[in-house]
């Protein structure tokens, strides 16, 4: 039958076939809805604590130190947009601190000297609000404590092994690269405003789950909203050419249509918030995005690379064990 | 059936010609450029230069922050599709809705929800909606007809505003508000159903004009004359519901009601009956008084009723066994009639005092809002517009133009209105002759409530912000009123003022508000006793009335509605024009009905052409020929024929509703004297099933109760261990299986339209469907056994039986359908090449392949589509996934919290929408699951268990409440 053989090479050569043909729909929809699919990821941080080191007992500081507070502060760092925690304890007493942390303002207002010192140092931020119980500030306090002095920042396995010294090569492939059909490892498309996960990621260290926050919950981990970059461009860098691009965009309404970089294909259903909460590391699958400057993908994510890492992982997992196939089913990723 | 068909999947060896890929593919090109483009794909592919398509990702500027992108939102509403207003949970994702369900809270509709309240969702991306006010037909500012309007509510002097029954107590005040402004102003009500009749006997015997609440979940032996209650009738979800408790039977409790219909035509409620009786509308009068007669004389001592002796000519075994179980179950038995004669509700509701019903299995106490008025009024408001006094009408939820049996002059009435306004969500057949058009929003765009019956209140919540430039119906009459308000505030000030005060008052005003927004209903007891009834004195006249009747002779017409297409307000709907009617199986059309003996004494066809022809009226359309219809009833659908629905329901079918009658404003859809001849010509209809028997195949089992309770295997053949070329396969996590009740499933089609929704379903049109391509992944086979007249009929929705041996995996060259360790048989459509080998190697036949790209060009009915489903392209088998994209969904949320997956908290879309609750899902392994203790009943079987398939599908053996007797599918008396 004519038509069928039609059809059989449409659908082998999908991939390959002119894009704008094959998914005209889909893409359109996409836009129309807002909807975030599968978007690049730049969380870079280590899998999710509690889901990884049930035995490590600061787990849960560290957990709420990597999602509330390592945006602004780091331990033995330096100053960041908040003060290094390093040693914080020593310079102020305990109570001090859940007073202060759980309402800044207050305290300040309420006259006590060394909350007007750290806001008057740095100003004009100022921190927010934290909603954390005593036993919470004191598992982060434990953990500070306890920190080396590399902790929280971007060191990472990938970084050691190498990885960024091809980053830096990478960096500089062009759109159009030499690979297998649909494959688009390489893909760095310009975006409309130059944003660096070099700086946010990797020297300010800010958790890939606090903008990518719908990782842990949604299958997009999504782009963030404005209002979230707005959280700390309220006051830091307002002059920046391209922070000013964000503010334009928040006064103005309009929301910023960033070029999705990580496309799968239609028949692709991947869900981030399984795969995070299972303790994948955000970085096996999207590179070391800590050093990279404009985001780009950096592995191939065809099928192959799915199935290598699901054959490895039902050994270790024991609700899989004894299904060896379980975890490859086809209708895992493809309904 | 030639043999090709038998045989084949596919009935056309070459079925496709170029028109077909221009109707359907929006690439449209030819051959010789589609070979161009793929050279130019082979060389691009082999230099290895392939640019990306640029996509792009756009966040919020301010996310809200119940919204997190690829999450559902579920949120509770009420039902704008029909009067009976069930409970709603819809699946809202990234801001729009994509998935109606039905409510579990709610205490009516139970968690249920039919094909038609479905399908409105796709009705809330319809581009033929109204999508900007206007006058005089052209686009204006909401501003300028809002003054335009006013102005002339202010000069006229005689104001009418023509509403239907609104079961919604909000929407009743808005009413009231705006005819308390205008001193002139007056309600008028409009109802289309034929309910008037049930209002006026029970206000000549209770004094009250009002509707009954029924409770079938009450009633052991129900009794239905003419009514449709299981498809159309007032609320057929909440009586599917009730009517389903009583339906099923296990080892347990291995009894259930005993359901006989007496009707004129086969309606989807007489197919699930038990005892069928065929009667013309003079025939079920004669059943009725007789039952009035018979009844009074062993209850009450003496009959009210003296007249008539003879039994009705129907079978009196039948007869006899009806009398003496309504006889054997006073206060558990129920009889309802579908008439709008007042005379005979009356004798209604006589039998069923008689059997002391009232306040047990149907209450005048607990009345229902579905119609509140006895049409009284219509009449005097078309006379008032003919003779020029009326100078302004408002037309709210009403298309009387279009659904009235005096629309004609209704519309020539109109003329006469000086300021004519409508409020309609579309420009439809009565909106185009007003000069003032007020685009209502979509149900599902609005904050509204609802009263279906007393003490149940629901509330609608807008699930998203409107997609066109309308505004809600009460806030343009609030706002002519001189009250502009927005709804919600409106809403909120009427249920503060009015609702609250019947809560417990124990919290606050904000507290019960969010919580009935949550939970979508709020009920308060019912008022407790019956009011004291006077059926007796009163009944003897309408008896007396009705036995003067001169019986009409000869072919009478009935009109009833589809379970889906209803009243035609919907009609601009492909899912519901595309679902099959549950009895004749025919889509996307209407068609005149005639019984077997009657087309071969006229010696006519399927899809010969008939007139039918009333006083004035006349009407020519495709003959189907529909076993188990009486001789003298000729059977046309309402709700077709449409002539300002939109784009798809523009010209389907043909408008019956001239040929129906209306009386003192009751309409009348039975027992309508009418002629019929034949035209010349013939039209196809599509059916999407034409083979009606069995043909001795045990695909459905069934037995008696009476030997069910001796044997609870009784009627099931013996499924022995069949030998198997394959080893056996071990699953030793989950393994997904359904069971289907056969005994509970009412073939009502919900489960079609909710299997659509959810897995992006295409609609085919109705050309295709002739040529058997539609794309249903779910159907419900409806088959007919013994009497040809009166036959025995079983609805089996059929769907991927998930086989454990799959036929289909054995010949897919390319593994594009491939086990999972789980158990189900996985479709994979990037793999598919369309060879269709796996369609025409399945006995089941529910694989569907992509003729065509099935149209995606209407961007905004996209917004409907599921994001968790794959849209499939041309080219690429399909069939029932189990709903594996829900099963993931579960599973992750499982996985999150570190436990197992529950028994019943995946639901597949077709189990969750069912209003018999006849489809349970679940993992057969799970020796406590729902699913595996049903494996284990008595009754269950295996479709074609003989081929060796191990289906995970079990079916559950139809129990027939019937004397024993031959029943088995083996001992057939007709073939096809």
């Amino acid at each position: 039958m004519s038509n069928g053989g039609k059809t059989a090479h449409r659908n082998l050569f999908a991939k390959g076939y002119p894009a704008h043909l094959r998914k005209k729909h889909r893409r359109v929809l996409a836009i129309l809805v807002f909807v975030v699919l599968g978007a690049p990821l730049s969380l870079w941080l280590a899998p999710k604590p509690h889901m990884l080191s049930a035995v490590e007992p600061s787990s849960a500081g560290k957990d709420i130190f990597s999602s509330k507070c390592v945006a602004c502060h780091s331990i033995g760092e330096g100053k960041k947009i908040g003060p290094d925690l390093k040693g914080v304890t020593t310079r102020h007493s305990k109570e001090w601190i859940k007073k202060f942390v759980r309402n800044p303002q207050s305290l300040k207002d309420s006259g006590d000297a060394a909350a007007i010192k750290l806001f008057a140092e740095f100003a004009p931020m100022v921190m927010a609000p934290q909603e954390l119980s005593d036993t919470e500030v004191d598992a982060v306090l434990a953990y500070i404590e306890q920190a080396p002095a590399s902790a929280g920042s971007m060191e990472t396995a990938s970084r050691k092994n190498g990885e960024s010294a091809q980053s830096k090569e990478k960096d500089l492939w062009p759109y159009y690269g030499w690979r297998g059909i649909g494959e688009s490892k390489g893909y760095m498309p310009d975006q409309p405003i130059a944003f660096s996960h070099k700086l946010h990621a990797g020297t300010m260290k800010i958790n890939c789950l606090y903008c990518h926050f719908g990782a842990e919950k949604s299958r997009h981990a999504g782009i963030p909203p404005v209002n979230v970059c707005m959280n700390c461009h309220q006051a830091v860098k307002r002059d920046s050419p391209e922070v000013q691009k964000i503010i334009k965009a928040f006064q103005e309404n309009k929301p910023i249509e960033w070029i999705k970089v990580h496309n799968l294909p239609d028949h692709v259903q991947f869900n981030h918030s399984v795969h995070v909460n299972a303790g994948v590391d955000c970085l096996k699958c999207h590179g070391d995005v800590p050093h990279m400057v404009k985001m780009r993908q950096a592995k191939k994510l065809t099928m192959g690379e799915c199935i290598s890492c699901h054959r490895e992982i039902h050994q270790k997992n024991p609700a899989t064990r004894n299904q060896p196939n379980r975890l490859l089913d086809c209708a895992n990723c493809h309904h | 059936m030639n043999k090709d068909t038998q045989f084949d999947e596919f009935k056309e060896p070459v079925p496709l010609t170029g028109e077909d890929f221009k109707q359907w593919d929006s690439m449209n090109v030819s051959r010789s450029t589609f070979l161009k483009l793929m050279g130019m794909t082979f060389a691009a592919a082999a230099a290895g230069c392939s640019p990306m398509p640029v996509k792009k990702a756009i966040p919020y500027v301010n996310k809200p922050k119940e919204i997190t992108p690829g999450v559902n939102a579920w949120y509770a509403s009420t039902c704008g599709g029909c009067s009976a207003r069930c409970g709603l949970l819809v699946k809202s994702r990234d801001g729009r809705p994509i998935k109606i369900e039905g409510n579990p809270e709610h205490p009516l509709s139970q968690g249920g929800v039919c094909a038609l309240g479905q399908g409105t969702l796709l009705n809330l991306y319809d581009v033929n909606r109204a999508q900007f006010p206007t006058m005089g037909q052209k686009k204006s500012s909401w501003k300028q007809l809002d003054e335009a309007v006013i102005a002339g509510l202010q000069k006229a002097r005689n104001i009418r505003i023509l509403t239907p029954s609104l079961p919604s107590p909000f929407s009743q005040d808005v009413v009231d508000q705006f005819v308390a402004h205008y001193s002139s102003a007056r309600q008028v009500r409009y109802d289309r159903e034929p309910l008037q009749g049930l209002l006026l006997a029970h206000e000549r015997s209770f004094g009250r004009a009002v509707l009954p609440s029924f409770y079938l979940d009450k009633a052991k032996v129900i009794v239905g004359v003419d009514a449709d209650f299981l498809a159309s009738w007032i609320a057929p979800v909440a009586f599917t519901k009730a009517y389903a408790k009583r339906r099923k039977v296990s080892e347990q409790n291995a009894d259930m009601s005993l359901h006989v219909q007496v009707e004129g035509r086969l309606s989807l409620t007489g197919s699930n009956a038990d005892l069928r009786l065929r009667a013309t509308p003079a025939e079920q009068v004669d059943f009725l008084l007789w039952l009035a007669r018979e009844i009074g004389l062993k209850r009450s001592g003496g009959s009210a009723l003296t007249i008539r002796t003879e039994a009705p000519k129907l079978d009196p075994k039948t007869l006899e066994r009806t009398l003496t179980a309504l006889l054997a179950h006073p206060g558990e038995s129920l009889l309802l009639c579908g008439s709008n004669d007042p005379d005979i509700q009356c004798l209604v509701a006589y039998i069923n005092s008689l059997l002391g019903n009232y306040g047990r299995t149907l209450s005048v106490a607990s009345a229902a809002y579905q119609c509140v008025s006895t049409g009284s009024a219509w009449n005097e408001l078309v006379e008032d517009m003919e003779k020029g006094r009326v100078d302004a009408l408002i037309l709210y939820g009403v298309n009387p133009v279009y659904d009235s049996a005096e629309g004609a002059r209704f519309a020539k009435a109109l003329e006469k209105v000086a300021l004519r306004v409508s409020l309609a969500e579309r420009a439809d057949e009565s909106t185009v002759l007003c000069q003032y058009h007020a685009p209502d929003h979509h149900y599902l765009e609005s904050w509204n409530d609802a009263r279906p019956q007393s003490g149940v209140y629901s509330l609608f919540q807008p699930l998203v912000r409107p997609l066109f430039d309308t505004r809600q119906a009460q806030e343009s009459l609030l706002a002519w009123a001189g009250k502009p308000q927005k709804a919600y505030d409106s809403l909120r000030a009427f249920w503060q003022q009015n609702i609250y005060s019947q809560s417990s008052r124990l919290q606050s005003f904000n507290t019960f508000w969010r919580q009935v927004v949550q939970l979508g209903v709020f009920t308060v007891a019912a008022e407790a006793s019956e009011p004291a009834s006077s059926v007796s004195s009163v009944v003897a006249s309408a008896a007396t009335a009705l036995a003067r009747r001169s019986p009409e002779k000869g072919l009478t017409l009935a009109l009833y509605e589809k379970v889906a297409i209803r009243g035609g307000q919907w009609a601009n709907n492909p899912w519901l024009q595309e679902l099959p009617d549950p009895v004749s199986k025919v889509t996307w059309d209407n068609y005149a009905s005639l019984s077997v003996g009657a087309a071969k004494a006229l010696g006519l066809e399927l899809g010969d052409l008939l007139t039918i022809s009333t006083a004035g009226q006349k009407l020519t359309l495709p003959v189907y020929i529909q076993p188990g219809q009486h001789d003298s009833v000729v059977a046309v659908a309402l709700g077709y024929g449409r002539t300002h629905a939109g784009n798809i329901g523009n010209g389907v079918g043909q408008n019956a509703t001239p040929l129906s009658a209306s009386l003192e404003g009751r309409p009348q859809w039975t027992g309508l004297p009418v002629k019929i001849a034949r035209a010349s010509g013939k039209y196809k209809l599509a059916l999407t099933q034409e083979h009606n028997f069995l043909e001795g195949r045990p695909i459905v089992q069934e037995t008696t109760l009476t030997e069910y309770q001796k044997d609870p295997g009784a009627g099931v053949l013996p499924e022995h261990k069949l030998p198997s070329l394959w080893p056996e396969f071990p699953y030793p996590g989950h393994r997904w299986a359904m069971a289907v009740d056969l005994n509970s499933c009412t073939g009502c089609g919900a489960c079609v339209v909710a299997c659509q929704s959810e897995n992006n379903i295409p609609s085919v049109g109705k050309k295709e469907v002739a040529t058997n391509r539609e794309m249903h992944w779910i159907r419900i086979d409806r088959y007919y056994s013994k009497d040809e007249e009166n036959p025995t009929v079983t609805h089996q929705p059929m769907m991927c039986q998930h086989c454990g041996n799959a036929p289909c995996e054995t010949v897919c060259p390319v593994l594009a359908t491939v086990h999972s360790t789980e158990g189900l048989n996985q479709q994979v459509y990037n793999r598919c090449v369309g060879t269709r080998y796996c369609a025409n190697n399945c006995p089941y036949k529910v694989r569907r392949f992509n003729w065509f790209n099935y149209s995606h060009d209407d961007l905004l009915a996209n917004l409907a589509l599921n994001p968790d489903v794959t849209v499939r392209s041309r080219g690429v088998m399909e069939k029932c996934s189990f709903c594996v994209q829900r099963i993931e969904e579960k599973r992750f949320g499982a996985k999150r919290e570190g436990r197992d997956i529950k028994d019943g908290e995946i639901k597949t879309a077709c189990q969750q929408s069912c209003p018999a609750n006849a489809l349970v899902f679940g993992d057969m392994n799970d020796p406590e699951s729902e699913v595996s203790k049903l494996m284990k009943s008595g009754r269950a079987y295996h479709v074609l268990h003989d081929v060796g398939t191990k289906p995970s599908v079990t079916y559950l053996a139809k129990v027939r409440n019937i004397e024993p007797g031959p029943v088995a599918a083996s001992e057939e008396a007709h073939h096809g």
